[in-house]
């Protein structure tokens, strides 16, 4: 296991020194807000050839990205060649919906945003289950599908979603987290480190909702695991948030399945375990998820939106 | 009954133990120094909590005391000091009667 309880001590208050992983070029308030502006104003059924067409000019024209996605796409299934090219591609078209899914989702109605699952059975049940129990729920998702829809679907349980993410101080960073901010979903910044934690602590004590992303580590406390035909660190945070608070870790993703549609994928609720070895609880409970995420990827591959080498990607030194 | 006392000299080895600090010892951690934000990192800047250490802490406080230290709405007065710490565990442990 590597990476546990990292050596760097950080300035209580202060924003961290926080690993930056990745962003493109055109990750910019500008770009957006054009994307912003034309397509609610297309009808809906030319937005897949301008999706195809634009997909294509930035597979093109980033080609450290498509690399970094082939490189990515390459362990999952093996595929090479044309197969591969073509996964690629339909990455950074599944990406394309991601961003226009960011002139709907934020302000779509709860019922607006039922029609747009191809399935309604969005494991509200799993969820309810887990919050009867009173400690609140950690939904631990990746960088896959339309996580911003996956936020919002929570929202349906009548508790405050808080959403844990690194804020990076970049300008479109911060209007994407505006847009999704409302008065049930917040967005709590982890560079803001100790101060951070509390408050998703508190609000899991309230038995609320606390939602993650856990397939990028930006801290050294991680554990290297195996992952497709090789290993990859993941974080260990929101399981050891989990085991402090009593709350489960359910694994979910909402994938798209069709142009802004989608369908919601839940696994099994992982339960804090305390056997006198925490390194080896946090670990176990870890290995679940990253299971989840394996069987996952291998049918939905083309919407992981990691656009730089994952493996090659080690914890934050 | 424990003592204020008790509970800052328990609340400082629990945070030296929670947090592997193996070069001070409790006497080395001020009462009044802020726990978080502040300028003023505890024990003069040797010891400064990340978001894991956080969560260790308030784990190892909460199974040594056996209280829900962390409940209803976030108050960051309660985590200033050593001082606010143990006023707030005292708190807990009236409520449940200890």
């Amino acid at each position: 296991m590597s990476g546990y309880r990292t050596e760097t001590r950080l300035t209580p208050g202060c924003r961290l020194e926080l690993k930056r992983w990745y962003q493109h070029r055109f990750h910019t308030p500008s770009s957006h807000q054009i994307v912003f502006a034309i397509m609610p104003r297309v009808p809906r059924f030319l937005h897949p050839p301008i999706a195809a067409v634009t997909a294509l000019v930035f597979y093109i024209m980033l080609t450290h990205e498509r690399r970094a996605v082939m490189k990515n796409l390459h362990p999952i299934k093996g595929s090479t060649g044309m197969a591969l090219k073509w996964k690629t591609y339909r990455t950074f078209y599944s990406f394309c919906d991601l961003i226009v899914a960011y002139c709907y989702v934020p302000h779509a109605s709860h019922s607006q945003l039922i029609d747009m699952l191809v399935d309604p059975e969005r494991g509200a049940d799993k969820i309810e289950r887990c919050l009867a129990k009173g400690n609140g729920l950690i939904v631990w998702t990746a960088h896959l599908g339309n996580f911003e829809f996956a936020s919002r679907l929570l929202e349906m349980h009548g508790k405050t979603v808080h959403v844990a993410r690194v804020v990076e101080s970049n300008p479109a960073e911060a209007m994407l987290r505006d847009l999704m901010t409302n008065e049930r979903l917040r967005i709590v910044d982890l560079s803001q480190g100790a101060v951070a934690t509390i408050e998703l602590l508190y609000a899991l004590r309230r038995n609320e909702i606390v939602a993650m992303q856990g397939d990028r580590v930006y801290q050294g406390f991680s554990a290297d695991l195996p992952f497709f035909s090789g290993h990859a660190s993941f974080p260990l945070g929101p399981f050891l948030l989990s085991l402090v608070s009593g709350a489960p870790v359910l694994p979910g993703f909402v994938v798209r399945d069709g142009w802004l549609r989608y369908r919601a994928l839940m696994g099994d609720p992982i339960l804090p375990v305390s056997t006198g070895d925490q390194d080896a609880d946090l670990k176990t409970g870890l290995g679940q998820a990253v299971r989840y995420l394996e069987d996952t990827l291998k049918t939905h591959d083309d919407q992981w939106f990691n656009f730089f080498e994952f493996w090659s990607a080690g914890p934050h030194e | 009954m424990t003592s204020d006392r008790d509970i800052k000299e328990q609340l400082k080895l629990i945070i030296l133990k929670s947090l592997r600090i193996t070069d001070a010892v409790p006497e080395d951690l001020p009462d009044d120094r802020p726990l978080l934000g502040g300028h003023q990192p505890l024990l003069g800047g040797h010891v400064e909590f990340d978001s894991i250490d956080i969560l260790q802490l308030i784990l190892d406080i909460e199974r040594h005391f056996g209280i829900k230290l962390v409940k209803g709405k976030f108050e960051q007065e309660a985590w200033l000091s050593i001082n606010t710490l143990a006023a707030t565990v005292e708190t807990r442990l009236a409520e449940i009667g200890r």
